[in-house]
């Protein structure tokens, strides 16, 4: 990308180029992650009981007190019944009919990136994740670039889970120097159980819903990231979620600290197969900021959405929540969801500390059968606390897209202070549009504002657009990128790149 | 159905529950009656846990029976007009009958009350003595407004009013629901025929104890007006919910409501609006003012069904917590199926704008008065809409009233 180019006619080019080449592919082939690779895999039995659970701890080589964790959530989903509440439609689940363990054969962690099987490096190489370090550090591989250049290009560390395994972890060593613990979870329960523990299920409770606490007791594998106080971490982190196998759900877990003062900006990808049959992920995901700490925490999801009759797709239930613990911390959740057949995810922030703040910036994009209901719950409990939530949301297609949220002020939450804005878009007559904010509010100081408009694509901009020699498709996608810019803004560089480029491509077919 | 299977339709019933099965026991065995009380009695009395009525929590408000306080004063004591009064004793009907209005004891449109979603219209269906029900027909231009007195003791008591506003007639119906202290439930069905047009003003005020519930359900018919208002102080627990359809292109509604709450009352604006057809126009506007221990609660919800079309619908809900320990919970809620319509819903809750009070301040306004001007005007929005002079004016004073005495 040049200098000289001006920032609207990269926007522009970008999306002319993305919408021609997307317009030559096949309505199935749209979605380019839907790529299996063929690897040796070992599973679980079939089925879910206290066996599974305690396979898979052994399988991890947990100690007594995870495997105790783990049999105490199973015991307690046994008692809770699936909600209903979310505007989303699907038939039940057969929870006895899925796996909840697959992993590549071989062992569990790879000693050196070596050591992984070339199928997998593939894999993250084919969805542009490049797992050795010597390619993220030189741009390309056997490029002779200098080494004081490689060092200005933007780094970022990557955790590549595969099904229910972390497979490689990149730039360990070198964040270790800095004092940053970034590693799968299964490792950091074996070296540094007490930050486990400590602060483990304090976020999201092991009773908190139906699927978390299913993801307490089967979640296989996720990133675990500890930042020391006063630690700026040195580059972008990152994990890469795949699921492969087929007929497996996938149960991450992620836990990120960031001790007093720190800084951490945290990406997550996530792409799955094309299957017929629909696939179960049920992740967590815990956030604690303590004093002044701030994490940012991005997320493209572009999970396998189904084809264009609504057969297959992720189902996408997933429990993200941050504790803005210390005083002055933030925590900031930014989301580009395009991915999934139904998506179920409430992105929220617990605003426990005085004058700490929480953002929710999101794009949501529906089209064909999918069905998202999604959206942020913003709990102030200290004083002078802040938050803001611009949701923007994309229905088009036969989708229904829900944006559900809840701002609420405690009796001390003292001078609080929310702005929510969202905004939804409705491309054709066949798709739906729904909002349902709640705010609780229980101090006269504190400041509520929510605004909310659902409209369409305006015509005389379409007429604009065309008559200036745009097609109606590159019209729309110009139009829709200008309706999300706000989120987009939000998003890391390397992520906002990928972002505008799944929105050009998800919005395929949305016309005529 | 034999007595025994009555009580069991409910498993576990509470008090005030165990109450409505024996009234319904001496009701007879009216099989539209049983319909109803099967649908109360799918989820029993509505509580937290039920979705749309979180922030009102009937089967805890009821835990306590009623208890008889002072008789409410009417703010429209002093309005001319046919006045129909609901009370324990059943329905007092106008002496005079002017012309193109009846009525009668037999319903005739009444097809939503035996819904699961509605269990208080359900049940007041079922509970309904046949002496509290009755049908007005509105068949000619009324030039004095309809008043509706629902006046309810300690006892608890039931009542069904269905309003016929036929084709091309205009009228405004004045509404008083009162409540001395015990349990009310009053459905109350309007139909607007096309062209017709109908005012609706309200105004509730209730005792401590009384625990109080006002569903409405209004159809309109193409290019048909509907414009309600309503003042409520709250009650130990009290809501009022309309719930709004659209059915023939061409209809406009407007459903504007203040309500002013003191220690310890609650109280809940419902609405639901659907919108069917295409072309037609819902505004909506809530103000509130909550003191220290008042709990205000407002639920909308706009649903714009697939062929609803150009539709135009706003909805906002302004609320002053005027101290702390004061509580508003909203829910603005869209549900929207149709691309080419216009629909936005904004939501503040918090305290007066501190730049507009420095600004009067400045301009040599004592405080209280500034913040009494400001209130006094931000809940005149809520009831701006009342066409006639003099209703309007009787609310406003009772709200300014009530605001000189808060603040």
């Amino acid at each position: 990308m040049a200098d000289d180019v001006r920032p609207e006619e990269i926007v522009k080019d970008g999306v002319d180029q993305a919408t021609v080449d997307a317009a030559r592919a096949l309505e199935a082939e749209n979605y380019e992650a839907g790529f299996t690779t063929d690897v040796e895999q070992e599973f679980a039995p079939k089925g879910l009981n206290e066996d599974i659970v305690r396979f898979i701890s052994e399988k991890k080589n947990e100690p007594e007190w995870m495997l105790e964790w783990r049999l105490q959530a199973f015991e307690r989903w046994l008692t809770m019944e699936e909600p209903e509440w979310a505007m989303v439609n699907y038939p039940k689940i057969d929870y006895q009919d899925a796996y909840y363990y697959a992993a590549p054969k071989g062992q569990a962690k790879y000693e050196s990136i070596d050591d992984v099987p070339e199928e997998i490096l593939e894999t993250y190489k084919k969805l542009g994740i490049p797992l050795r370090e010597a390619e993220v550090l030189l741009g390309v591989e056997g490029a002779a670039e200098s080494a004081a250049e490689a060092r200005e290009k933007p780094r970022i560390a990557v955790d590549a889970v595969f099904d229910s395994v972390s497979v490689v972890t990149t730039f360990q060593e070198e964040l270790k120097k800095a004092g940053v613990i970034f590693m799968s979870i299964s490792e950091a329960v074996h070296e540094y159980p007490e930050l486990v523990k400590k602060y483990l299920g304090t976020v999201v409770p092991q009773s908190d819903n139906f699927f978390a606490t299913l993801n307490c007791a089967v979640f296989s594998d996720g990133t675990f990231v500890y930042i020391p106080k006063g630690v700026r971490c040195p580059m972008e982190l990152s994990t890469y979620f795949r699921m492969n196998a087929q007929g497996t759900g996938q149960f991450e877990r992620t836990l990120i600290i960031a001790d007093e003062g720190s800084y951490v900006s945290y990406l997550e990808g996530c792409t799955a197969p094309m299957r017929d049959e629909n696939q179960l992920h049920a992740a967590v995901v815990e956030l604690v900021a303590l004093d002044e700490a701030e994490i940012k925490y991005s997320t493209v999801q572009n999970w396998w959405p189904g084809d264009a009759e609504g057969n297959g797709g992720v189902y996408n239930f997933v429990t993200k929540r941050g504790d803005c613990r210390g005083k002055r911390s933030k925590i900031s959740w930014t989301q580009v969801e395009t991915g999934s057949a139904v998506t179920w995810k409430y992105p929220s922030c617990i605003l426990r500390g005085d004058e700490s703040v929480g953002e929710f910036y999101s794009i949501a994009v529906t089209n064909g059968h999918q069905q998202a209901d999604t959206g942020t719950k913003m709990i102030h409990l200290g004083e002078r606390t802040k938050s803001r939530i611009i949701s923007k949301g994309v229905s088009a297609g036969k989708s229904d897209q829900t944006y559900r949220g809840l701002v609420s002020v405690g009796g001390k939450a003292k001078g609080s202070r929310n702005f929510t804005q969202c905004d939804s878009l409705l491309i054709g007559q066949t798709c739906g549009a729904h909002t349902v904010p709640y705010i609780e509010n229980k101090r006269a100081d504190a400041q509520l504002e929510h605004e909310a408009t659902t409209t369409r694509l305006s015509e005389d901009q379409l007429f604009y657009c065309r008559q200036r020699g745009l097609g109606e498709e590159e019209a729309v996608a110009l139009l829709v990128n200008g309706f999300v810019r706000d989120v987009i803004q939000k998003l890391p560089m390397e992520f906002a790149v990928e972002a505008q480029k799944l929105l050009e491509v998800s919005l395929e077919g949305s016309v005529g | 159905m034999s007595e025994t299977d009555v009580s069991t339709l409910i498993a576990k019933p509470s008090p005030a529950e165990e109450r409505f099965i024996s009234a319904f026991k001496t009701l007879g065995t009216d099989a539209s009656r049983l319909r109803s009380f099967e649908a109360f009695a799918k989820k029993g009395l509505p509580h937290r846990r039920i979705e749309n009525w979180r922030w009102s929590d009937l089967r805890a408000a009821l835990k306590t029976s009623g208890v008889q306080g002072n008789s409410i004063r009417d703010v429209f004591a002093e309005i001319a007009g046919p006045t129909f009064t609901f009370s324990a004793q059943g329905v007092k009907t106008p002496n005079a009958q002017p012309e193109g209005l009846n009525w009668s004891e037999e319903l005739l449109e009444t097809s939503f009350v035996a819904s699961e979603d509605l269990p208080m219209a359900a049940l007041t269906a079922a509970l309904c003595e046949n002496s509290r029900v009755l049908r007005i027909e509105i068949s000619a231009d009324q030039s004095l407004p309809v008043r509706l007195v629902i006046d309810a003791n300690a006892s608890d008591m039931f009542s069904r009013i269905e309003l016929n506003v036929r084709e091309g007639v205009k009228a405004t119906i004045v509404e008083s629901h009162f409540n001395q202290g015990g349990f009310s439930s009053t459905v109350i069905e309007y139909n607007v025929e096309k062209n017709a047009s109908v005012e609706r003003v309200i105004y509730q005020s209730a005792n401590e104890t009384a625990v109080q519930v006002v569903t409405t359900n209004v159809r309109l018919s193409g290019d048909s007006e509907f414009t309600q208002s309503a003042l409520a102080k709250g009650a130990k627990l009290c809501r009022l919910e309309t719930r709004v359809d659209h059915q023939v292109e061409g209809a406009k509604a407007v459903i504007n409501a203040a309500y002013l709450l003191d220690d310890g009352r609650h109280v809940d604006v419902t609405s639901h609006v659907r919108h069917s057809a295409g072309h037609c126009e819902t505004a909506q506007v809530t103000k509130g003012a909550v003191k220290k221990g008042g709990k205000g609660a407002f639920q909308g919800k706009f649903y714009v069904a697939r062929d609803a079309q150009k539709t135009d619908a706003a909805m906002a809900h302004n609320a002053l917590l005027l101290e702390d320990g004061a509580e508003v919970n909203a829910k603005p809620e869209l549900e929207i199926y149709a691309d080419d319509v216009q629909c936005a819903h904004g939501n503040t809750a918090g305290s007066l704008d501190e730049d507009a009070l420095f600004y009067m301040r400045q301009r040599g306004i004592p405080l209280v008065t500034a913040k009494a001007m400001l209130t006094q005007s931000f809940i005149a929005e809520g009831l701006a809409t009342i066409s006639d002079d003099a209703l309007r004016e009787i609310l406003e004073e009772e709200a300014n009233q009530w605001l000189m005495t808060s603040l």
